[in-house]
C-alpha cells in the first residue's frame, strides 16, 4: 500500500504534477482503492494546521521578506565587510557571516540569494576573487538559513514530529556554527593559497559608520532568539514580534519601505505560506497511510537486519537524505521522511532531536545542488554563471558539507549540547 | 471571463492581507497583554483561524500564479504535441484531487453546522474554520484551469499597482 502510493506519487511528479498534488492524489487514489474512508484525506488536512505552532511560518516568511526589501541585509553585509572585509579572503568570511546573521531571522536559504547574493558576488569580484568562487561560495552559505534558528524547514519538521519547535531551532545551531566555521577555515586556506582578495587599508571612521548603520538589522536576530531562548515568547510569538521590529526598522529607521509594499509583502508572505504548508497538508494525510501500513515498523524491521549502531544508521539514512533532498522539495522531503524513518531511528538509540536536525542538514544540501536545488538556479541567474561551471566550482564546499554531516551524525552532542543550553 | 478571474483574485489577496496582518496585530497584542499580566485569552484561537484562511487562500493564489513547486523536468525535454498533453496533466491531476477534498470538506462543514459545534474560547461556529478549506480548494480548481487557459501570474494584483505607482513617480 505504502510502496503503490509512493511509486504512484513519482510518476505524477515526474509528469510535472506539483509535488503537494502528486502526494495529495496518490493518497487519494489509495484510500478509494483499498476502501478506506476517503474522509479521512479532508480531515487530516484540516486537523494538520489547527496548529498556533504553524503560525510563525508566514511570520517568519514575512520578516524575512521585509529584511530583503528594507535594506537591513545590505546593512548587515556592509558592517561585516568594513568589520573583516579588508583582511586576505576577508570578503568570503563576510559572505559566510552575513548569511548566518540573516538566516538568523529570515530562515529561508532562497531569499538569502536574492538579497545577499548579487551585492556579496559584485562585492567579492571586484576585490580580485574569480566568479566561480565566489558565486559558489554564496550558494554555500545561504543554505546555512535552513540550519540557523528560525529555519522554516526546522519548524515544519519539529510540528509534524510532534517535537518541541523551541528544542529543534536550538538543535539547529550547532551544526549551523560548524558549517559555517568549516567554510571560513576553507575560504582562509584557499584565500590564501590563491592569493584571493585584495587588502585594503582599515578605514576607522568608515567601520564605525557601517556598524552603526547595522546596528538595528543586528538588534533583530539577537532580540528575538534571546527572546524565544529565554522562554519569554514562543517561537510564533518570536516570529511576529520580527516582522513588527523588522517593519519598524525598515519603514521608520531606513524609511526604504512605504504601505505599499507592506501590502505587497504581507501578500507574498500568506500565498508562500499556503504553498509550502499544503505539502505539509497532504504529507499528514499520506502519514495516515504509512501508518494504517505500518510501514515505520517494517522499516525498523529492515534496519535491525541490517544492524548497527545509532551512527550507522543515521549514516545509512543520510544516504536516503542526500539522494531525496537532491530530487525533491526539501519540505516534501522531510515530511514524508520524518513518519517513515524517525521511529527506526528513535529505535536504533538516536535521539528525536538529532535525527530531526541531521535530516534537515543532509536535506539543506540538496537546495545547492542539481537537477533541482533552487538555490543552485537562483545563484546561478543572480552570478549570470552557467549551471555547470557553478557546480564545478561548489564540488569543493559539497565535500566540506558532508564531512559535517558525518561530524554531525558522529557526536550528537554538537546539536543536543546547545540544545539543553538554550532550552 | 478576465473581468471576474481579476476580481476573484484580488479579493483573494486582500482576505490574505487581512488575515497576515492581523495575526501580526493579535500576536503582538497577545504578548503585550501577557507582560503587563492581562492576557487575552482570545488571541491564540482567533489568530489560529486567520492562520487557515490564509493558508487555504494562500495555496490557491499560488495554484493560479502556477508557483506551486514540481519538477518540470520532463515537460521541459518535450516539445510540440506532447508537450500540449503534458500541459494539461497537471490540471486534471489539481482538479481530481481538489473536487474530492471540496465535496468532502464541505460534508464536514454541513456536519459541523448542523451539530452547532463550537470553538472552546471565541464560541464562534467551527465552520469558519472548515469554510476556508472549502473555498480554497474550489479556488485551487479554478485558479488552475484559469492559469492552463489563460498563462500564469506570476505577480499579484498589488505588485502591479506598486509598479504603476512607480512607474508615475518617474
Amino acid at each position: 500500500m505504502s510502496l503503490t502510493l509512493l511509486a504512484l506519487f513519482f510518476i505524477l511528479a515526474v509528469l510535472g504534477v506539483p509535488l503537494a498534488v502528486a502526494l495529495g492524489l496518490s493518497t487519494l487514489s489509495i484510500l478509494w482503492w483499498f476502501g478506506l474512508p476517503i474522509s479521512m484525506i479532508t480531515q487530516t488536512m484540516a486537523t494538520s494546521i489547527n496548529s498556533f505552532l504553524l503560525i510563525a511560518v508566514p511570520l517568519f516568511i514575512m520578516a524575512g521578506l521585509i529584511m530583503e526589501r528594507g535594506g537591513l541585509s545590505e546593512r548587515i553585509f556592509d558592517a561585516a565587510e568594513a568589520l573583516i572585509g579588508r583582511f586576505r579572503g576577508g570578503l568570503g568570511q563576510v559572505n559566510i557571516a552575513s548569511s548566518f546573521v540573516f538566516g538568523g531571522i529570515s530562515g529561508s536559504s532562497v531569499a538569502d540569494i536574492a538579497s545577499l547574493g548579487p551585492i556579496t558576488i559584485r562585492s567579492m569580484t571586484s576585490r580580485g576573487y574569480p566568479l566561480p568562487y565566489s558565486a559558489a561560495l554564496t550558494l554555500i552559505t545561504a543554505t546555512l538559513a535552513t540550519l540557523v534558528p528560525p529555519s522554516i524547514l526546522i519548524i515544519i519538521a519539529a510540528a509534524a514530529s510532534g517535537q518541541s519547535v523551541g528544542g529543534a531551532l536550538a538543535g539547529g545551531l550547532g551544526p549551523g556554527i560548524l558549517l559555517a566555521l568549516s567554510l571560513a577555515v576553507y575560504n582562509y586556506w584557499i584565500s590564501r593559497r590563491h592569493g584571493y582578495g585584495k587588502q585594503v587599508a582599515f578605514d576607522p571612521r568608515r567601520t564605525a559608520r557601517a556598524l552603526m548603520r547595522a546596528l538595528p538589522s543586528v538588534g533583530a536576530p539577537i532580540i528575538i532568539l534571546t527572546g524565544m531562548f529565554s522562554g519569554i515568547v514562543t517561537p510564533t510569538e518570536a516570529a511576529g514580534l520580527a516582522v513588527l521590529y523588522t517593519l519598524i526598522v525598515a519603514g521608520l529607521v531606513h524609511r526604504e519601505i512605504g504601505w505599499r509594499d507592506v501590502i505587497q509583502l504581507a501578500i507574498q508572505a500568506g500565498r508562500t505560506a499556503g504553498a509550502v504548508l499544503l505539502i505539509l497538508m497532504v504529507a499528514s494525510a499520506a502519514t495516515y497511510i504509512f501508518t494504517v501500513d505500518q510501514l515505520p515498523r517494517k522499516a525498523s524491521g529492515l534496519l535491525d537486519v541490517l544492524g548497527g549502531s545509532g551512527f550507522m544508521v543515521l549514516i545509512l539514512m543520510g544516504v536516503i537524505f542526500l539522494i531525496v533532498g537532491m530530487l525533491m522539495d526539501i519540505v516534501a522531503a522531510a515530511l514524508m521522511l520524518i513518519p517513515v524513518l524517525m521511529p527506526a531511528a528513535v529505535q536504533a538509540g538516536v535521539h528525536p532531536m538529532h535525527f530531526l536536525i541531521f535530516m534537515s542538514a543532509s536535506l539543506a544540501i540538496g537546495l545547492a545542488t542539481p537537477p533541482v536545488g533552487t538555490c543552485l538556479f537562483a545563484t546561478a541567474y543572480v552570478s549570470k554563471l552557467p549551471i555547470p561551471a557553478l557546480i564545478r566550482a561548489a564540488l569543493p564546499f559539497y565535500a566540506i558539507n558532508i564531512v559535517v554531516l558525518i561530524l554531525v551524525a558522529a557526536f550528537p552532542q554538537i546539536v543536543l549540547w546547545p540544545m539543553e543550553l538554550l532550552t | 471571463m478576465d473581468k471576474l478571474d481579476r476580481m476573484i483574485w484580488r479579493l483573494v489577496d486582500g482576505a490574505i492581507l487581512l488575515a497576515v496582518l492581523g495575526m501580526v496585530c493579535l500576536i503582538a497584542l497577545q504578548v503585550g497583554s501577557r507582560l503587563i499580566g492581562a492576557s487575552v485569552p482570545w488571541t491564540e484561537e482567533l489568530s489560529r483561524f486567520l492562520f487557515i484562511w490564509t493558508v487555504w487562500l494562500g495555496l490557491a493564489a499560488t495554484f493560479r500564479a502556477g508557483n506551486h513547486p514540481a519538477l518540470e523536468i520532463l515537460p521541459a525535454m518535450t516539445s510540440g504535441g506532447v508537450r500540449r498533453v503534458l500541459i494539461f496533466v497537471p490540471v486534471i491531476a489539481t482538479a481530481i484531487l481538489f473536487i474530492a477534498v471540496t465535496y468532502y470538506g464541505y460534508q464536514l462543514m454541513a456536519q459541523q453546522i448542523r451539530f452547532g459545534e463550537r470553538s472552546p474560547i471565541l464560541q464562534v461556529g467551527m465552520y469558519w474554520a472548515t469554510l476556508p478549506l472549502v473555498l480554497g480548494s474550489a479556488l485551487s480548481i479554478f485558479g488552475t484551469v484559469m492559469a492552463a487557459l489563460r498563462g500564469q501570474t506570476d505577480h499579484n494584483a498589488f505588485q502591479e499597482a506598486v509598479a504603476g505607482h512607480q512607474e508615475d513617480k518617474k
